[in-house]
């Protein structure tokens, strides 16, 4: 084990996989309630055109996809509000125009879909220090401003309606959840890929969801499945070689699993 | 500007894209007045709260909320509210009673949002005087209908607002729970003075609570004290004696309008 955490990509896996699994699975008890589960899938698909974008121009495709995507989330949130779609609608209309952007992007420039296939499964393995403070510094301001910000956070997942009334600011705090959570993605694409960062916000969440807490406690609850399955993961991905991303979300269904069979017998 | 009123509405107009919901809405309310608003079922009853609490904008005409026009209205701690809303989607929501009801003291709350013993004292009392403090550590999605809508009503109360708005709180409560709605909310009016604006069919119980009547329509229909509108005139021959009858006579106006359909 010693000799495990010696590992230089070792450290810096666990180090972002604590930050951002926890940010994941704060944010995703919010969208969960809000009926919000797949806007995390929505902008992973974004995320996708957003690095071809990056890579096409020869950007760091991690600077490229956050202005990007936070873009695309305040879309969403336009889109819901001003085109008065349902939410899942909204989701559908930017995912697909990300994944066909990055699509064409990628047959346009011709050559690179190997680099642009990588990010679809991800690799927190691969993590370099720049990512890994972006990610923590990230986080706490994240963690800082749910805490901040957690009764209008409550009262708007409750009831936005009532929440307006009392003088919520409620565009302004629905705003930052819809940035926060396109930042998160972004940072989460690095963990388990485009194509699994959906996991990572919604299964902690149902998986806390089944134990019945209060709302603290399930934030709480969300938090530890979700660091635990994401640093179970990588040391087990690592002890027999298998594919990072795959299993810190297999895991985290298992715990999910888990939980709906204590709920049903306890 | 118009200080003594908690409420003035004046010639307001409403559509939903170019269907007209309410047209030429006046009104005035003073401070400890409980206003019923009652009509058909699609009269404008909920589009004009949503008006007063400022979550629609009136395409023409004013509201102002205690002189103040409502999207320029800051003091919102001044009310509570309890929307019309089916809360039973809510089954599965993972907070406690206390959770929800500390809700209510937001508006009152400007930087760090923390509840404190003095806030845990006071929604320990108006849980307490809604006969539901044994439940303070249920979550909500264990409740049944009524004491869903009792904790919704220590949320609205625990700011101890100077005007209540209530959309059709009445549904979900059973007769002995909604005598002691009553109860609590006359309790509120004559003792604390607040104003109430309270939705409802129930004509047959508010009469004896409400101090005025607005009978909407799309239009005001009518605007008083209950007992202007079972002896008006003009109601009789706006509505007929029959159903005039069976909205004084204590009835539902929901029954009402179905009765009157069948009387021709």
């Amino acid at each position: 084990m010693v000799e495990f955490l010696s590992h230089g990509f070792i450290q810096k896996a666990l180090i972002a996989g604590f930050f951002i699994s926890m940010l994941c699975s704060m944010l995703g008890v919010f969208l969960v309630l809000r009926n919000l589960s797949l806007i995390g899938d929505g902008l992973s698909h974004v995320t996708f055109g957003s690095i071809a974008i990056g890579i096409w121009f020869k950007f760091y495709p991690f600077y490229i996809a956050i202005p990007i995507v936070m873009a695309s989330a305040l879309g969403i949130m336009k889109l819901k509000e001003k085109a008065r779609l349902f939410g899942d609608a909204a989701i559908g209309i930017v995912a697909s125009l990300g994944i066909a952007s990055g699509v064409f992007i990628s047959s346009v420039a011709n050559g690179f879909n190997i680099d642009l296939f990588s990010y679809l499964f991800g690799n927190i393995l691969s993590i370099n220090w720049t990512e890994v403070f972006i990610s923590i510094f990230l986080s706490i301001a994240f963690i800082f401003l749910i805490s901040f910000f957690y009764q209008e956070l409550l009262f708007i997942t409750f009831d936005e309606e009532s929440a307006r009334v009392s003088g919520v600011n409620v565009k302004r705090i629905n705003t930052m959840l819809y940035l926060m959570t396109a930042v998160t993605v972004v940072l989460a694409m690095k963990a388990v890929g485009i194509l699994l960062v959906t996991a990572l916000l919604i299964l902690p969440s149902v998986t806390a969801l089944q134990f019945s807490k209060g709302f603290k406690g399930t934030l709480f609850i969300s938090s530890f499945v979700g660091v635990l399955s994401v640093i179970s993961g990588i040391v087990i991905s690592f002890f027999l070689d298998l594919p990072t991303g795959a299993t810190i979300v297999l895991l985290n269904f298992l715990f999910f699993a888990f939980s709906l069979f204590y709920k049903r017998f306890f | 500007m118009m200080d003594e009123n908690v409420l003035s509405v004046k010639d307001v107009y409403f559509s939903y894209n170019s269907f007209e919901v309410l047209s030429g809405i006046s009104f005035d309310l003073k401070k400890g007045s409980f206003l019923a608003i009652v009509g058909p079922n699609g009269s404008g009853k909920t589009t004009l709260v949503r008006l007063i609490t400022g979550l629609l904008k009136p395409q023409r005409g004013d509201v102002y909320i205690f002189g103040e026009r409502t999207f320029l209205f800051k003091d919102w701690y001044r009310i509570g509210y309890l929307p019309q809303k089916n809360y039973f989607s809510e089954n599965h929501f993972p907070a406690k009673v206390k959770e929800i009801v500390a809700l209510g003291l937001l508006s009152k709350k400007r930087s760090w949002k923390g509840i404190y013993r003095p806030d845990l004292k006071t929604m320990d009392r108006y849980l307490d005087l809604l006969g539901i403090l044994d439940l303070k550590e249920k979550f909500f999605g264990e409740l049944s209908g009524g004491q869903r809508q009792r904790v919704l009503l220590a949320k609205a109360l625990v700011n101890e607002p100077e005007l209540l708005i209530l959309d059709e709180p009445l549904a979900a409560l059973d007769p002995e729970t909604r005598e002691k709605f009553f109860d609590i909310l006359e309790g509120l009016n004559k003792k604390k003075s607040t104003t109430i604006i309270m939705i409802t069919h129930d004509t047959g119980t508010i009469g004896r609570y409400a101090s005025s009547m607005l009978y909407l329509d799309k239009r005001v229909i009518f605007f008083g004290t209950f007992q202007s509108f079972c002896e008006s005139e003009a109601m009789t021959e706006y509505f007929g004696e029959y159903t005039q009858h069976l909205i004084c006579h204590r009835h539902n106006t929901e029954d009402i309008f179905r009765k009157s359909y069948k009387h021709g």
